[in-house]
């Protein structure tokens, strides 16, 4: 197994609940954050904005999480952005075709502009 | 395989037949190390004779759709093995993915004594060879995806253009026809049918939008209440095709294939790490992922 870490921080803004990653996403790390996206939908989260900024690192074990999420988050009639991922991690969004199915935002103020 | 096993799971052959495959990509010499050798070496001796295996294959299929001839199966096709042993190698892989699959068809065949006996001989050369591709040997792996790169990365990437209204209505088509295969095989309970079919059609149709998800989900609980274990043997069957196919792709520096299928393995188990390779693709990725962005090759794997 890998050594990667992932720090989650949570935090929210005009209704809008911010989920900050640091670190990288990949089998070993990818379990932590579906509890973190699943705890947030339980608790009623529903307009997402994942803070990629310090995101180093994605692989499809990551990608696989986000999708589970964004299919249940949209049967609760929610929705999801990503901001600012680094130019490896949007590579890798794009050939997932992940960025096909959400909006990636530059920063973390369009990301939450693009929400309201 | 456990050494008090009763059975060869249905996993386990399908499992080996890739493993199979892929050594069979290696060349000869890799062959009669990891099939050949392991076989003479337990006491399977190549039999000299007038029979052709090709034709004992065919025969022996059309007696495996009937269940009295079940119990005749497996001593067959120990037969057809040591047969090809005495013909070609590649009449040896034939004979020995035919075998394993047979294994998959009914218990009487895959808790026989020549199938246990067979998985036995080959499953820990099959491991090794599998270990050494995938985990021990990444350094020899990097080297191989960075010659395979280095001689035909423009062919390699090349996007295969086709006009796309002719392309969804071929693949609306090819829809249709395996859902309905797969119903026909489902209403008359041919469980390894409806479970190879619906593998079929995950991975081809998990990412395109007509992708019927209920449905499937439907069949897959019906089906799992028919016959116990189902939607399991299905996730490791599909597992194990997905992660055959990266294997492959990588070896022959095919990128895109390799990004393609690890797509569909990201979109059907969603980051479930109980699922079969999840630790082997991810190990992959560490390597793949950096080549590319040496290469500079993201822009042409996203078309």
């Amino acid at each position: 197994m890998s050594n990667a870490t992932l720090q989650i921080t949570e935090s929210s803004k005009d209704s809008i609940h911010i989920i900050s990653l640091v670190g990288e996403i990949d089998a070993k790390t990818a379990p932590h954050l579906k509890q973190a996206l699943d705890s947030a939908l339980a608790s009623g989260k529903r307009k997402i904005a994942l803070d990629f900024t310090s995101l180093t690192y994605i692989s499809s074990a990551g990608i696989g999480v986000l999708n589970a999420f964004l299919h249940a988050l949209k049967n609760s009639n929610g929705t999801m952005v990503i901001a600012n991922p680094s130019k490896t991690v949007r590579d890798t969004l794009d050939v997932m075709y992940f960025s096909k199915k959400v909006s990636v935002y530059p920063d973390l103020s369009s990301a939450i502009n693009g929400l309201k | 395989m456990d050494a008090t096993i009763q059975k060869v799971p249905v996993s386990l052959a399908q499992e080996l037949i890739k493993i199979i495959r892929l050594v069979a990509l290696a060349g000869k010499s890799a062959f009669t190390t990891y099939i050949f050798e392991p076989l003479t070496k337990n006491g399977w001796r190549p039999i000299h004779t007038n029979q052709n295996s090709k034709k004992m294959i065919e025969r022996t299929s059309s007696e495996s759709r009937d269940p009295a001839y079940f119990h005749t199966i497996a001593p067959k096709c120990k037969r057809i093995v040591l047969i090809a042993m005495g013909e070609t190698l590649s009449a040896l892989g034939d004979a020995c993915i035919f075998f394993l699959e047979m294994m998959q068809i009914h218990t009487k065949i895959s808790a026989s004594p020549e199938s246990i006996e067979f998985v036995k001989i080959l499953e820990p050369g099959l491991r090794h060879y599998q270990t050494s591709l995938s985990q021990k040997n990444e350094v020899k792996f990097k080297e191989a995806l960075h010659n395979a790169l280095s001689q035909s990365p423009k062919t390699a990437l090349e996007p295969i253009k086709l006009d796309l209204y002719k392309q969804k209505v071929k693949l609306d088509s090819q829809i249709q026809m395996l859902y309905n295969n797969l119903l026909i095989a489902s209403r008359y309970n041919n469980i390894p049918k409806a479970r190879k079919l619906l593998a079929n059609y995950i991975i081809s149709f998990i990412d395109d939008e007509s992708y019927a998800r209920d449905d499937v989900n439907r069949l897959i609980d019906a089906l799992n209440k028919r016959s116990e274990g189902f939607e399991q043997e299905l996730k490791n069957a599909i597992a194990i095709e997905l992660y055959y196919r990266i294997s492959k792709a990588i070896v022959a520096g095919d990128l895109s294939a390799a990004i393609h299928a690890i797509r569909k393995y990201a979109y059907i188990f969603e980051g479930n790490p109980q699922t079969k390779y999840y630790y082997e693709i991810d190990r992959l990725e560490r390597i793949l992922y950096p080549m590319i962005s040496e290469k500079k090759l993201w822009d042409s794997l996203k078309k």
